[in-house]
């Protein structure tokens, strides 16, 4: 299958210290590949870079057979890399149906000033029928209308996840997206996850419930202190007994 | 080159500096508060010390130790504990917290022009009797620079000595992570009051000492205090020993400069420069230092929102409020309705602010100087002084003004937008400080520059028509940036920026959007305001202002037009009938209560009145018809836990 999102020998510091030391990582459309390793092992940050949030200070991100490296994240997102984050940033201030609909329309740039004069969107362009579709698809219609802000954290992540559904993507980066969900709800957000990559789409995602990375995940990378130490099939790599070991501290 | 005498000079004002911009970081670093209020604190202190000594004739050796040992670092404690203690228990960002300090600086000034008046004094006592000593043969030194800089070596020991106490390790633990200090109980509070007090106390000291080498008046000498914040800024926020170097360099710089001569047209230039290097090296410090926002401030930088309606639009019945405020010069004399002429140009300039700060949630505190460009150019441009452009007749000028300013908006716009918060707010200050300096302050620029109605609106009654009209198109203009896909990319941009960024939404395009868009509706508010008093006034575009006028529209709303045009006529009517400074007093007071009216006065009568009628949503909103469908397991859960909270679906109360 075609790899749509590479990495090779991405390196991030901070402050002089390393946290993402020469990951080398591949997402395929089909398929959905979950990172899985202890709290701080950069795993998000490993995201950022990915994603355009921070930029690399080695290595190289390609997208569909492109070197984005040096791309910012809004520029990823237009041309299909979409990303949530693992500290909700939906807009408390507008409606669920907006925070989507901001991402549906962000993909053109131009025409964006016709509005300052009063002139309306073209009717081809409005993206109301699409966000529906996702509202539809993520089980939030009824909550069309609340303004994000009152949300639980839980239900922020499904609107996160649709937000960047809406980006009309074909990567999707998921930071902990089942978070703040209890476990028949994150067993259904998976489902979910595997029907979109059914749908061609590359999904990527940091999870830390096992049992569910088990079900779902077609590739597992383990991260720790930086670096990927294993990859492969969750069967392979969740029964290794250093990754156990790893993951839980426990000796075996 | 360098002379040894100038140097000295130097550094008497670089001294004094430097104590100004310890004690700010120290109340920075103690608190996380920038306080602005230290250059109106510094000016309330002098102005007490001239009252005391000139009025009541208390002898100054008593007078200056109660007012600094004493008076100052009281208040800072009951700033603490009055003023920002409740906003950092209730989590207020940094945002809030900068308008409360704002609010502070304000009540100050309000409070100083009220009791002394706004008139320069010249007789500001000095606690240094005026003495030269001679160091050797023909170099003397003012004794002044010698106390300062031993005021300096001193504040310096105490600094470093108090760090081995106790309360040194406290306050460190403190200034290096606020809220895991918290949860480690130690007493965050008694740093914070320390905090104050030291930094009040630093700032009266500074004030006493600069009063005396300039005019004693409120506004000025708040400004020229504010203006040392230089040193603070290139010290990142952090370093005291950058902060002092630097203070005592620009000093010295300054002084040095007196020595340059040029002919011709740079030197006023020149001259500007010898007494304005602090606002200089500000703007330069803000637009050029790489990695200053990281630096600084450890647990701030998240959170820099001003409260709004939170996706509330006023009901339209609020726009009665602001229509009957432009109904009310109808009624009144000519003489008073000649004063009312302000308040729809003061409106627009409000409005762009609402634009900048409420739509595109950047503080600026700035406006002054682009209102003041465009009055500048509309009389320019209506003489055909400005090089490479004809005369301009008549009303296009007004459509000229906006266009001429926008770039200035974009050029200040395009380094400044690297920034957020605290320092975009200070950006725009230091942008607003350089051009009155700079610009407004210069005679060959300014002199001889009238500004006239143009023709057809040349009765006063036509130019309030006029005005109106000009007022209507910028609302409209202004509702349009506020509502469809841009209002809605613009929201997400003020609520979130990664989110926004992650969404596809190109951030710095639209941050540059609305800085130029609020510059180029400030100027022509500033355009109608010099139209109809008939003259460009420098003061009446000083960059305090700008302060007073960021003050109004939160006050008001920092989301609300129409909060924007009663603040205006509350403004000008306040300024013609009460005594002077009584507006001034009033916004800072209001100011300072913000804490307990979220979203600002319209948005808080408003809710009150749609408590019972039922609140509607944001006015960028789009209304996805939601056909019944059957709910996922998440779904349904996703809604029952939203429909449990009260008062959820119609979206009010925070
Ligand atoms: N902005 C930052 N400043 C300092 N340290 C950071 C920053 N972001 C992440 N880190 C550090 O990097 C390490 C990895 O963080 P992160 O990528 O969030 O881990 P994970 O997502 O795997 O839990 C942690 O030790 C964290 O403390
Ligand atoms: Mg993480």
């Amino acid at each position: 299958m075609n790899p749509l999102l590479e990495a090779h020998g991405l390196t991030k510091r901070i402050d002089g210290v390393l946290i993402v030391d020469e990951v080398d990582f591949v997402a395929r459309a089909g398929q959905v590949t979950v990172i899985v390793g202890p709290n701080g092992a950069g795993k998000t940050t490993l995201f950022d870079c990915l994603s355009g949030v921070g930029t690399p200070d080695a290595g190289s991100v390609w997208h569909r057979g492109e070197d984005v490296t040096a791309l910012p994240s809004d520029a990823l997102a237009r041309r299909g890399l979409a990303r949530t984050f693992q500290r909700s940033s939906v807009f408390p201030t507008m409606t669920v149906a907006d925070n989507l609909m901001v991402a549906a329309e962000s993909h053109r740039r131009r025409g964006l000033l016709r509005g300052v004069v009063g002139m309306p969107e073209p009717r081809r362009l409005r993206h109301g029928a699409a966000v529906r579709e996702v509202l539809a698809d993520l089980g939030l219609t009824p909550a069309a209308h609340v303004v994000a802000g009152e949300l639980s954290p839980g239900t922020l992540h499904l609107v996160e996840l649709g937000r960047a559904l809406c980006t009309g993507p074909d990567t999707l980066l998921l930071d902990e997206p089942a978070s703040g969900l209890d476990d028949t709800e994150a067993e259904h957000l998976h489902q979910l996850l595997h029907r979109l990559a059914a749908r061609n789409l590359a999904v990527v995602m940091i999870e830390h419930d096992l049992r569910l990375v088990d079900e779902t995940a077609d590739v597992v990378y383990v991260m720790a202190a930086g670096r990927a130490v294993v990859s492969g099939s969750p069967k392979d790599v969740l029964r290794r007994a250093d990754v156990s070991s790893l993951l839980f501290g426990r000796p075996s | 080159m360098l002379t040894l005498e100038l140097a000295l000079a130097g550094l008497g004002i670089g001294s004094i500096a430097a104590l100004a911009g310890l004690g700010l970081l120290v109340t920075y670093r103690f608190t996380g508060v920038f306080n602005l209020a230290f250059g109106a604190i510094a000016m309330a202190t002098a102005y007490l010390l001239w009252q005391q000594v000139h009025v009541w004739h208390w002898p100054i050796g008593l007078a200056a130790p109660l007012d600094l040992l004493v008076i100052c670092p009281l208040f800072g404690v009951l700033l603490e504990r009055s003023v920002f203690r409740p906003l950092q228990r209730r989590g207020a960002s940094t945002a809030e917290q900068l308008v409360a300090s704002l609010g502070v600086l304000i009540v100050l000034l309000g409070m100083a022009t009220v009791i002394w008046g706004a008139q320069a004094r010249l007789d500001a006592p000095s606690i240094v009797p005026y003495r030269q000593l001679r160091l050797s043969g023909r170099l003397q030194v003012p004794l002044s620079t010698v106390v300062d800089l031993g005021v300096i070596v001193m504040v310096g020991l105490a600094l470093v000595i108090g760090q081995h106490t106790r309360l040194g390790l406290e306050v460190r633990a403190v200034v290096e992570r606020r809220s895991l200090a918290e949860l480690a109980g130690l007493r965050v509070n008694r740093v914070a009051a320390l905090g104050w007090a030291i930094g009040c106390a630093l700032a009266g000291i500074a004030g006493v000492l600069m009063a005396p080498t300039m005019r004693l008046q409120p506004q000025g000498l708040t400004l020229v205090m504010l203006e040392t914040m230089a040193v603070v800024v290139v010290a990142r926020l952090t370093s005291p020993l950058w902060a002092i170097a630097s203070a005592l360099l620009i000093g010295v710089g300054q002084a040095e400069l007196t020595r340059v001569r040029v002919n011709g047209s740079a030197e006023a230039l020149l001259d500007a420069l010898k007494s304005n290097l602090f606002v200089v090296v500000l703007l330069l410090a803000l637009l050029m230092l790489r990695r200053l926002d990281e630096r600084a401030a450890p647990d701030a930088g998240l959170a820099a929102r001003l409260p709004t309606a939170r996706g509330r639009v006023e009901a339209r019945a609020w726009w009665l409020l602001p229509a009957l405020t432009l109904t009310v010069p109808v009624l009144l004399s000519a003489q008073d309705r000649r004063t009312a002429l302000a308040v729809p140009a003061l409106a627009i300039v409000l409005v762009s602010v609402v634009v900048v700060s409420g739509y595109g949630g950047q503080i600026s505190l700035g406006q002054a100087g682009f209102a003041g460009l465009g009055a500048l150019v509309a009389g320019r441009l209506a003489a055909g002084t400005i090089p490479g452009l004809p005369r301009v007749p008549g009303a296009l000028v007004l459509v000229l003004v906006p266009l001429l300013v926008l770039p200035v908006g974009l050029l200040m716009g395009w380094p400044a937008i690297r920034r957020r918060g605290l320092f975009l707010a200070l950006t725009t200050f230091a942008f607003a400080v350089t051009i009155s300096r700079f610009v407004f302050d210069q005679p060959a620029i300014t002199t001889g520059v009238v500004v006239h109605p143009p023709d057809a609106f040349g009765s006063d009654n036509n130019f309030y028509v006029l005005e109106l009209l000009c007022l209507g198109i910028a609302l409209v203009l202004v509702h349009n940036l506020h509502t469809g896909r841009l209002g809605r990319a613009l929201t997400a941009v003020r609520d979130d920026e990664m989110g926004a960024q992650a969404s596809g939404i190109d951030v710095r395009f639209l941050k540059l959007l609305v800085l130029a868009a609020s510059a180029a509706l400030a100027a022509l508010g500033g355009a109608l305001l010099a139209m109809g008093s008939r003259a460009f006034d420098p003061s009446a575009f000083d960059p305090i202002l700008g302060l007073i006028w960021f003050a109004v529209v939160v006050v008001f709303g920092v989301d609300s037009a129409s909060g924007a045009v009663i603040g205006a006529g509350m403004l000008v009517a306040l300024d013609a009938g009460a005594p002077s400074g009584t507006s001034i007093l009033v916004i800072g007071v209001a100011a300072l209560f913000l804490g307990r009216l979220p979203g600002g006065l319209v948005h808080t009568l408003s809710r009150l009145v749609d408590a019972t009628m039922g609140g509607r949503v944001a006015a960028a909103s789009v209304r996805v018809p939601v056909a019944p469908t059957r709910l996922t397991p998440t779904g349904r859960r996703a809604l029952a836990r939203t429909l449990h909270r009260p008062s959820s679906v119609r979206g009010a109360a925070p």
